[in-house]
């Protein structure tokens, strides 16, 4: 037997066999696809659509006037109030304000007084009751 | 090349887009069926590929600037398409590429679409057998009767790399042809 060589044999074809009628399903195929990936472009400015848009923007501003004008009462307080409620109307203890306070606020709230020796001395000869002065 | 300047033209105007593409389609389905076919083997993978490729083509026509040729511009497509096909359902199904090709060889006789005798069968196997660049680069000089400057310009290889590669490719399946 002859050994096989391919430019001597016929031209051997590869034996695939393609469905009938497959290129003209094919060509709907894809030109069906192309159609759904197109863009389409929808108006946001339909006359009718604007009009129902409007309509019901209207309506929601119309409704909400009155609840507009129920909780839109701001109280205004005075800081003295403030301290005042604090100070006598509420459970807060002096612990709890302790406890809320850190560090910084603490540095905040020291006052830089400048109290020149006289006054103090003075202060303390007048004042009997210097234990508190002391403790403190 | 004129010619193919209008066509292209044509292509991307929204007037006449639509009647060149149909020329395009045309024209180019077949050819491409045929190579696509060759890489993935399959008749309803090679349906899957080259509605992918034809709609790929339409949404990059855009992108073509001109450089290469449409004919291999589209090829170039389509044989990406087939490969990236081929690895991601090898992929899914555990295997390489190569395990995949082989075993759909294989049971290529029970294919309803393919019709081979047995020496084209063997051919298949021995095709199978190939490097994948010595497969892809027979199948397109031996099948699909491409130019080595055609094959060149698709999968950017010089003539003198292909012919190489095909002369390879023969003798690997003259081998497997006398020894099987």
């Amino acid at each position: 037997m002859k050994p096989f060589k391919l430019d001597n044999e016929q031209k051997i074809k590869s034996g695939f066999k393609i469905p009938d009628g497959y290129f003209e399903k094919l060509t709907t195929e894809i030109n069906a696809k192309l159609a759904d990936n197109e863009p389409k472009v929808v108006s946001i400015f339909s006359r009718k659509k604007v009009f129902y848009y409007a309509v019901a923007a209207v309506l929601v501003l119309a409704l909400s006037i009155p609840l507009f004008n129920y909780y839109n009462t701001t109280i205004s307080l005075s800081q003295e109030e403030v301290e005042d409620y604090i100070t006598l109307q509420s459970g807060i203890t002096e612990d709890d304000l302790v406890n809320a306070l850190d560090k910084e606020d603490i540095e905040k709230l020291k006052v830089d007084l400048k109290i020149e020796d006289k006054v103090l001395e003075e202060t303390l000869l007048n004042n009997t009751n210097l234990e508190e002065y002391i403790t403190d | 090349m004129h010619e193919e300047k209008e066509f292209i033209a044509q292509l991307l105007d929204p007037k006449t887009q639509n009647k060149a593409f149909q020329k395009l389609l045309h024209d180019y389905q077949r050819p491409l069926y045929n190579h696509i076919r060759n890489i993935v083997i399959n008749h309803d993978d090679t349906d899957d590929v080259l509605q992918n490729t034809f709609i790929k083509v339409f949404k990059h026509l855009k992108d073509f600037k001109g450089d290469s040729k449409l004919f291999s511009w589209m090829y170039r497509i389509a044989t990406n398409e087939a490969i990236t096909f081929i690895n991601q359902k090898a992929k899914k199904n555990g295997l390489t590429s190569e395990e995949l090709q082989t075993k759909i060889v294989n049971n290529i006789k029970a294919d309803d679409y393919f019709d081979g005798n047995e020496i084209q069968i063997k051919l298949q196997k021995a095709i199978v057998a190939l490097p994948e660049k010595q497969q892809l680069v027979f199948k397109m000089k031996y099948f699909e009767e491409l130019k080595y400057e055609e094959i060149s310009e698709i999968l950017s290889t010089s003539v003198g790399a292909l012919k190489a590669s095909y002369h390879h490719a023969v003798k690997k399946i003259e081998e497997y042809m006398n020894n099987n």
